[in-house]
């Protein structure tokens, strides 16, 4: 049986980073990066995706790898960017 | 002669994976009566595919743009569709090509928006095996083509998609626009569409944000139907049970 995400998990599909962010309630949310607007979106079809992997597209990821891409990412998407120290990206999912 | 094909068969039978000069894993299947001569031979001669098999999606600037990709699909979707029933006809199997010749533009749009990677499966065709000897006969059959420009080979018998779902899936390019063939096993075709709707079916349930637990329970138990109805026919396969394959449509 396909165990219920527990803890923060991370893939790519294709391009894109996506993380799953459990909540206490046993609730999932789904965030996906949006590379043109460097931000996080909520977008839970991206769970069925993952889960049948019908194109072979789907990578898992750790938590050091997904960072590393989503900086890679919004580097490429904004390359004035590439210099700065500051690049932050506006992830809306903090606290649980 | 050396029976080389691209391949590898039953798992449980002299099936072994090798490497060709440019580090692609090639399965290969060799028969008991001729493995001595296939260990003896150069091997690496009959393998046909191009140097840059491995950078796929082959896009080098030719297919990086989705609007000339999709313009592209529905020009070729008639030559294409005309090159699967030519391969049906000269390998001597059944084929089929999609409905409408392309994928659905909705979906091409959606898959690209979402993976940020432009569909390889825009045409997409296939050729229907009644065995698993059969799909890797038709695999050979297919890889020595010349006419054919093949890019990419991946070996989804040997690696099965998460669902546990298996077929040789072949990538080859017409002109600029890279196409998928698949071959398959007629039993695992004949369940397809029924999955493919299971697959819609959990898809489609309440797309939102955030995932309800009883919503993850569902999806995840759709998920688990689809890989034991996967599993257990492909275990049938294996042990020679018959394969009901009458009621095999197109992909």
């Amino acid at each position: 049986m396909t165990a219920i995400v527990q803890t923060l998990e991370y893939y790519l599909y294709g391009e894109t980073p996506v993380m799953y962010i459990p909540r206490r309630n046993g609730d999932l949310a789904v965030k996906a990066l949006d590379i043109d607007n460097q931000q996080f979106y909520g977008d839970s079809s991206f769970y069925v995706d993952i889960l049948y992997d019908r194109d072979g597209i789907v990578k898992k990821l750790t938590e050091q790898e997904f960072l590393l891409v989503t900086h890679r990412r919004t580097q490429h998407a904004y390359p004035e960017a590439r210099n700065s120290s500051t690049v932050s990206l506006k992830c809306s999912y903090q606290g649980r | 002669m050396a029976w080389l094909c691209l391949i590898r068969l039953d798992l449980r039978e002299s099936g072994s994976c090798v490497k060709n000069r440019n580090g692609l894993r090639i399965c290969v299947f060799i028969p008991p009566f001729s493995q001595s001569a296939f260990l003896n031979s150069s091997h690496d001669k009959s393998l046909k595919f191009p140097e840059n098999i491995r950078q796929f999606p082959n896009l080098d600037g030719k297919q990086n743009d989705l609007l000339t990709a999709y313009l592209d699909a529905k020009r070729l979707r008639l030559r294409f569709a005309e090159l699967i029933a030519y391969l049906g006809d000269v390998l001597k199997c059944r084929s089929g090509s999609r409905p409408n010749g392309f994928k659905d533009a909705d979906r091409i749009f959606e898959k690209m928006r979402k993976s940020r990677q432009i569909p390889t499966d825009m045409l997409g065709g296939k050729l229907i095996a009644m065995n698993v000897h059969q799909m890797y006969d038709l695999a050979d059959q297919l890889a020595r083509k010349s006419d054919l420009s093949i890019v990419q080979f991946k070996d989804r018998v040997v690696e099965p998609q998460i669902t546990n779902y298996r077929d040789l899936q072949f990538h080859i390019q017409i002109e600029n626009h890279v196409a998928e063939i698949k071959i398959v096993h007629a039993a695992l075709d004949a369940i397809d569409p029924t999955e493919h709707r299971m697959y819609e079916i959990t898809r489609d349930l309440l797309n939102q944000n955030r995932l309800t637990y009883p919503e993850q329970l569902i999806k995840n138990g759709l998920s688990d139907l689809s890989k034991r109805v996967y599993t257990e026919l492909w275990e049938r396969i294996l042990s020679g049970g018959d394969a009901d394959d009458s009621n095999s449509s197109n992909t």
